[in-house]
């Protein structure tokens, strides 16, 4: 497994860089946004991490799949991965270094989103308002942080058994989406049959669960069918598909 | 440009085999029990007509498809377990499969990078496939003969002892033409091994030592250049034809309708006149018939009566294969 080949692969391009640039720009912006603004509407003038955090992870939601499909089904719709696989013809290595390669990316952007939500933060509370809170930190990890890690191995999930930019991008932005809008309707319908069938394809609700330690078996189910079960088939066709 | 295209080294002898490949899509067979070698020091020259299954058999040979019977070997070796391929064989199937996102030097800078060569090799290259001048533009920005040579370039770069290049010559102009046939030319008098699947007869036939002639995804000729081409038939033309042509089936000799009461007899003159002579039978015409070079010969091995616009020559066109990618 070449991972840092193919981090390099995916950021030489045009399409990464300008990708790059706006994720970036747009962590920046929703970072300061959240840690600037607390002060200003809050009565007891502090800034909090956990705010800043869920702040950050709007923008991130719709990055995450992003920089996650590209690396992990770009070259399958654009056709270089025919080069790929003359070059590295051990096909499970490749797909193992492309996800390798993603979580590396998407762990880095991480890392720098909440630094900047830390500074942000800091300095909305204790430059510009009545001081920054940081006891919530907690929070951040079991919620924002076990959100965007589902975020992530959903999209890695879908790019591996798509393995098209477009379709995996629909399913991994649009799905989740479909949900959250699924659950309020199901809420409305007071049906228990319907409500648990949605729960049963909520990766978000289930991750932020298991992560709090409040989980049980019932969260297990939408791992197995949005992670684990489209995994299994996108390797087993990473591997057979041919190339033209 | 420069003329030495290759590395002057004497390269390792590794040869090209196809053990009666099949492979079929949903029922229909397109390579079927194909059998064929390419030997060190020679190019060989791969044809055959749209939909003759000779893309399948170079995605079969490189591991980007799955055979369903035979082997397909490199070196002895199916490519899938080569450790390093692109440093034995250099392929080159489809110039539009380079990403138009990356710049041309990068390209191959990261291929070099891959295989394990010095970053240098993608300077050296870029040089040597004429896109110096180039080498700051993104690919995308290319035309298809700068991707068609940049394609060429990331086959060179490992430096490999075989080139599989499929329609290398489209896109190219007159002096890229004249440059890919030196290339070949000098890779091959090196001691490597170049398999060339191409539309192109006219530069096949300027380009290659052997072919190897496909129809329907079966194996129709396999030889030298000179033995396929050199191949003149008689045309003959006789007062009682049936008498004629069950003299040719007695004695097992092939033979072709043509017009009014000719046919073609796969015989010398003289020995035509000879076996006409034994079987009294009288003669009207008789005359050696001039095949025209590769297109007629490669026209009557594959049983098409006519070119079609893509054989005859600069056909951009890819063979019309069964869609082999799942999307």
């Amino acid at each position: 497994m070449r991972p840092v080949l193919d981090i390099r692969a995916h950021l030489d391009t045009r399409s990464a860089a300008i990708l790059m640039a706006i994720s970036l720009l747009l962590i920046v912006a929703f970072a300061a946004l959240g840690g600037f603004v607390q002060p200003a509407v809050l009565e007891d003038g502090t800034s909090h991490i956990d705010f800043t955090g869920f702040v950050l992870t709007l923008p991130l939601s719709l990055i995450i799949p992003v920089i996650t499909v590209m690396i992990t089904a770009g070259e399958w719709s654009d056709g270089s991965i025919q080069n790929t696989f003359l070059q590295r013809p051990g096909r499970l290595g490749v797909l193992g270094s492309k996800v390798i390669a993603a979580i590396v990316v998407v762990a880095a952007l991480l890392v720098v989103s909440f630094a900047a939500g830390a500074l942000a933060t800091w300095i909305g509370g204790d430059l510009i308002g009545n001081g920054a809170v940081f006891d919530s930190l907690e929070t951040v990890f079991t919620t924002q942080l076990a959100s965007l890690a589902a975020t992530l191995l959903f999209s890695l999930a879908m790019g591996l058994a798509l393995q098209s930019t477009v379709l995996g991008l629909l399913a991994a932005i649009g799905f989740p989406f479909v949900i959250a809008t699924a659950t309020g309707i199901a809420a409305i319908t007071g049906s228990e049959t319907v409500m648990d069938i949605v729960s049963a394809l909520d990766l978000d609700t289930a991750a932020t669960t298991l992560a709090d330690g409040s989980g049980g078996a019932f969260e297990l189910i939408p791992i197995a069918l949005l992670l684990v079960l489209p995994g299994a088939y996108g390797i087993w066709r990473w591997n057979h598909r041919e190339v033209g | 440009m420069t003329s030495q295209t290759t590395s002057t080294a004497a390269r390792g002898s590794v040869a090209l085999e196809v053990r009666g490949v099949s492979k079929s899509y949903g029922g229909r067979t397109v390579v079927d029990d194909l059998s064929f070698t390419c030997q060190p020091g020679s190019v060989t020259g791969f044809l055959g007509p749209n939909g003759a299954g000779k893309s399948t058999t170079l995605r079969i040979l490189t591991g980007l498809a799955e055979a369903d019977a035979g082997q397909a070997l490199v070196g002895g070796s199916p490519y899938r377990s080569l450790e390093n391929p692109a440093r034995t064989i250099g392929v080159m199937l489809d110039a539009r499969a380079l990403h138009g996102g990356r710049t041309g030097l990068e390209t191959l800078r990261l291929t070099a990078r891959t295989l394990g060569m010095p970053a240098s090799r993608a300077d050296e290259v870029l040089e040597m496939v004429g896109l110096a001048d180039a080498g700051l533009k993104r690919v995308g920005g290319y035309s298809y003969g700068m991707r068609q040579r940049l394609g060429i370039g990331v086959a060179l770069i490992g430096d490999p002892s075989v080139l599989m290049l499929d329609e290398p010559a489209n896109g190219l102009d007159p002096e890229g033409i004249r440059w890919m046939r030196r290339l070949l030319r000098s890779f091959a008098d090196a001691g490597g091994t170049v398999l060339l699947s191409s539309h192109q007869l006219l530069e096949v036939q300027a380009t290659v030592d052997r072919l190897v002639v496909i129809a329907q995804g079966c194996l129709v000729r396999e030889g030298t250049l000179d033995e396929l081409t050199g191949e003149a038939g008689t045309r003959v033309g006789v007062l009682d034809p049936a008498a004629l042509r069950a003299a040719l089936d007695k004695h097992g000799i092939a033979y072709e309708h043509r017009s009014g009461d000719q046919l073609e007899v796969s015989l010398a003159p003289e020995d035509m006149g000879r076996l006409a002579l034994r079987e009294q039978l009288v003669l009207t015409s008789l005359g050696a018939t001039d095949r025209g070079g590769l297109e007629e010969v490669f026209f009557t091995l594959t049983g098409q009566s006519e070119p079609t616009a893509a054989a005859a020559g600069g056909a951009d066109a890819p063979a019309s294969e069964p869609a082999a990618t799942a999307s």
